[in-house]
């Protein structure tokens, strides 16, 4: 196939074009009101590595931490969004803005939300015919074993001993891999911040927790939906709430084994692919897929390294004194030749 | 002149939307119910893929118009005998099965049966073709046609309740007296479906003479001696009661049949007699007969959608119909030996006016319970003992399992869907069944009138979210009254709520408890669930969560569409005004 440079330009032109106008105007249409992906100036992520620093070595002790989502029960009152804004010093609107939002008509529980900068929860309603919407509340699901950890290599993560994962934004490079490792789909980033911009995601409430309080929007949340505790216990009383309950719940703890445990599990009455999660993502923490190879890579390194080194320096020495005793005066002819 | 004509009307076709649109002349007028022919979602379609035979179906399967075919049929003065053989060796008895040649699938090769459709279908079709007559499909693909949603032609099991089986019983009657005096009887014997205070002499004395159009039409028996269908209801000579059995008990027995049957299901099995297909024998056959002889219109249905698709008729038009008797008592006293409780009063009466169908309780045979099930268990009751059977709490052939289904209607659900209220029986709840006396003893209505004033209130304020909202006010005694008034409403809860502080524990799911603790006080819900979170305590909802989980779950299962938005239930304090809410960021302190 032959293309000349007119019929080259008019389709990068009109591919450029296409990518534009579809990038725009397609992905996150419904977000785009949604000035909470505008904000900069992330405290809490700053605040909180503060708080690690200098707890680092001096834990609460006890198990790690999590929080149950019983969808059951919550009411779409978006409490908890409001009272993360309000802890998170995020751009935030009265508390009855968002209470009403359950009936309003052009409520933002028409479009499904993710996460943005300014935003590190959202809850989403998920209606079908003849039953009951499912509110479903989305943030940081705080994995044991995270994947964004794993991915950056300015090593900005911490997996804290009482559960929260939380981001150093002072080494942070912006490469923004943690956002396409999650498996989740939840850091966001301060793309408007032209000096200082953070991946900014829940934070557990690293500040409360190590204060022995529970995060903010469990302590705001007057439903009963989001239970805090340890996370083993957690587990437990879910399970038990789905022996207790025959045909409430399906029988799955979403986070139990997803990804290889998160700290947020999820009890639903339907099924998880129904609303919003992703049923796909497997039993294997995301890091143990990379691992092998990465190890792999450190031995190549550790092992085969220098005897390819030496090889190459013992080969370019032979060549070296092959070149002096066959052509005495210099370079061979041959090289003269092309030019 | 012609071309004239032809150019105003071509001028009037073009003006004609325009002026539609402008309002000139009005469109012609849309009938307000245009005509609707009122077509089953099945149409009568049947579904040929016999995966039983064929495993995975390397074509299509294939829809099949069953109603079409019967027209055209019919109109060529054909019978249902041109396409389905006889049944064995009656004449006018057929076997709907298809194709012709098959006798039984369960030794057919995919193969084999391949061909007999093919011959059976494509050779009337080219035999048609040949006569110049209108005939359907010869080509693959018109029959296997591709992607048809076949769920649509599933067809569900026939609902035959007690009103169906009251039609039936009277049409009987009606024929059994007709024909009683076309013999010339001068009395005509009082036709008997009942089988209670009848000398069993005597009994089969008037069965005889009424031929075979009596119970025993359908509800027949083999003998095994003489081998032929014989149209007794002695069911097996030589047992206690003479009974109807249900069809299901031998034509279609469940997945462990008790060994009493097991002689009859090796029969039907051997014969190839599966319910599906004795039930259109014994079905069709009998409609078909009385169509041919005394005309359609007086004859059952014997197009599928019409049996198949029948809407279940709404239990209370269910209760008057009158119920079948077999010789069942109206209440009995059910006690067990050595079982060391005691007798529970049952009254039979009530619960047949509340099942579906005799099969709901007595699964297999009529038999009493005992009969299968003893203390210990054993062979013929499965190895389920007799407590099992009346106390399994995931059946619905026991007591306690269609009684915990009952729960769940709607009116229940707003009390006994909480796993708080749903527990294992305790002490107290024996004895309400084994009351050990001969009748059922139902306790008086409930009534609000009796409750200490003082104790009870009847309005009262929940001021938790005190910054943020006015007080909830809560109606209390309404609650109480509408409780009672649904309790009353249902004999089953009448009977185990007995008095009206059960339905206190609706809510007050620890109230003994908590007012042991709080003698003085009456038992309010801050008593266990504390305002603020309690480390110790992390699984039990704190007071708000307790007060919401309360309200909106009982709301939601009792499906009352009131509290919508949260002001339906408190107002805002201030309009505006947002304040901090309640206790948010500060340290969890008074």
């Amino acid at each position: 196939m032959t293309i000349d440079r007119r019929e080259f330009l008019k389709r990068t032109a009109a591919l450029a074009g296409v990518t534009l106008l579809g990038g725009t105007s397609i992905a996150h249409a419904a977000d785009r009101k949604d000035f909470s992906r505008y904000f900069t100036n992330n405290t809490a992520n700053e605040r909180d590595w503060k708080i690690w620093e200098e707890k680092k070595n001096v834990h609460l002790g006890g198990e790690p931490f999590g929080i149950l989502v019983d969808t059951t029960f919550c009411i779409g009152c978006r409490r908890c969004e409001w009272a993360c804004n309000d802890w998170n010093k995020n751009p935030n609107q009265p508390v009855e803005k968002f209470e009403a939002s359950v009936n309003d008509k052009n409520s933002v529980f028409n479009s499904i939300r993710r996460t943005h900068a300014g935003n590190f929860t959202v809850v989403n309603r998920f209606e079908e015919k003849d039953r009951d919407p499912v509110y479903v509340k989305k943030q940081c699901m705080h994995c044991v074993d995270p994947a964004c950890l794993n991915a950056c290599f300015v090593d900005a993560f911490r997996k804290t001993p009482e559960g929260p994962v939380i981001y150093n934004p002072n080494v942070c490079i912006g490469c923004r891999y943690c956002m396409v490792s999650c498996p989740f789909g939840i850091p966001a980033y301060e793309y408007f911040s032209a000096f200082q911009p953070q991946v900014t995601k829940c934070t557990m409430c690293y500040d409360r927790v190590v204060e022995g309080r529970m995060p903010a929007c469990v302590e705001n949340c007057p439903a009963g939906a989001l239970t805090f505790g340890s996370r083993s216990e957690l587990i437990k009383t879910a399970h038990k709430r789905i022996d207790n309950n025959p045909g409430r719940y399906v029988n799955h703890v979403y986070g139990e084994h997803e990804v290889g445990g998160t700290s947020w599990l999820y009890l639903s009455p339907v099924a998880f692919n129904q609303i919003g999660f992703q049923t796909n993502v497997g039993t294997t923490p995301v890091p143990d897929v990379t691992k092998a190879y990465l190890f792999g890579v450190k031995l190549f390194e550790m092992v085969s390294a220098w005897p390819l080194v030496f090889g190459a320096y013992y080969a370019v020495t032979k060549l070296r004194d092959h070149r002096k005793e066959h052509y005495p005066d210099g370079t061979p002819k041959d090289s003269g030749k092309k030019s | 002149m012609k071309k004239r004509l032809i150019n105003l009307t071509m001028l009037g076709i073009l003006t004609m939307p325009g002026s539609w649109v402008y309002g000139v002349v009005p469109p012609p007028a849309v009938p307000e119910h245009t005509q609707t022919i009122v077509k089953t979602p099945y149409d009568d379609k049947i579904v040929i893929a016999n995966t039983k035979v064929f495993g995975t179906l390397e074509y299509p399967a294939v829809v099949f118009d069953h109603d079409k075919h019967t027209q055209v049929l019919e109109k060529e003065g054909k019978t249902c005998s041109a396409c389905h053989p006889r049944y064995g060796k009656h004449k006018d008895v057929i076997s709907f099965t298809f194709p012709k040649g098959i006798r039984d699938l369960r030794t057919t090769t995919p193969k084999e049966l391949m061909h007999a459709y093919h011959a059976e279908c494509m050779g009337c079709h080219e035999k048609r073709y040949k006569e110049h007559k209108k005939a359907g499909p010869v080509t693959c693909g018109s029959c296997h046609v591709k992607g048809v949603d076949l769920s649509k032609f599933t067809y569900p099991p026939v609902d035959f309740d007690f009103k169906l089986h009251d039609t039936h019983l009277k049409k009987l009657q009606a024929k059994q007296i007709e024909e009683v005096r076309a013999k010339g009887m001068e009395q005509p014997v009082v036709v008997r479906f009942e089988h209670d205070n009848l000398d069993p002499a005597q009994e089969v004395a008037i069965e005889k003479k009424a031929g075979e159009k009596n119970c025993a039409l359908c509800h027949h028996s083999y003998d095994k001696e003489q081998k032929k269908l014989v149209y007794e209801i002695v069911y097996d000579k030589g047992r206690e009661i003479d009974r109807a059995w249900a069809c299901e008990d031998c034509h279609e027995p469940g997945a462990r049949p008790s060994p009493l049957l097991a002689a009859d299901i090796s029969l039907t099995t051997h014969k190839d007699l599966p319910m599906e297909k004795a039930a259109h024998i014994r079905c069709l056959n009998c409609h078909l007969l009385i169509a041919r002889d005394e005309g359609a219109d007086k004859a059952g249905p014997v197009l599928c959608y019409k049996c198949h698709e029948r809407k279940a008729i709404p239990a209370r038009e269910l209760a008057r119909v009158p119920r079948p008797k077999a010789g069942q008592p109206a209440t009995c006293s059910i006690d067990i030996r050595d079982a060391g409780m005691k007798s529970v009063p049952f009254d039979h009466e009530f619960h047949e006016q509340h099942v579906d169908s005799c099969r709901a309780c007595h699964h297999e045979t009529l038999y009493s319970c005992d009969r299968c099930h003893t203390l210990r268990g054993n062979a013929n009751g499965n190895g389920i003992s007799i407590f099992d059977a009346y106390h399994d709490s995931f059946s619905q052939k026991s007591c306690i399992g269609c009684h915990r289904t009952e729960e769940t209607a709607k009116d229940c659900s707003g009390c006994h869907h909480a796993s708080i209220v749903a527990q294992e029986p305790t002490r107290q709840m024996c004895s309400r069944c084994h009351s050990g006396q001969a009748r059922v003893a139902m306790p008086p209505t409930m009534t609000t009138a009796g409750l200490n004033r003082e104790r009870v209130k009847n309005v009262f304020q929940i001021k938790v979210l005190e910054n943020q909202f006015k007080p909830v006010k809560y109606p209390h005694e309404k609650i109480l009254v509408k409780l009672a008034e649904v309790s009353n409403s249902s004999k089953l809860a009448t009977y185990f709520h007995g008095n009206i502080q059960t339905l206190c524990a609706g809510c007050h799911h620890h109230g003994a408890v908590g007012a042991q603790i709080h003698r003085d006080v009456p038992p309010s819900c801050s008593h266990c669930h504390s305002r603020y979170f309690e480390p110790l305590r992390s699984n039990r909802p704190r007071l708000l969560a307790a007060y919401h989980e309360m309200c909106i779950q009982c709301h939601r299962h009792m499906d009352l569409k009131k509290p919508k938005a949260c002001t339906e239930c408190h107002a805002f304090a201030k309009k505006g005004q947002p304040q901090a809410a309640a206790g948010n960021n500060e340290p969890d302190t008074k």
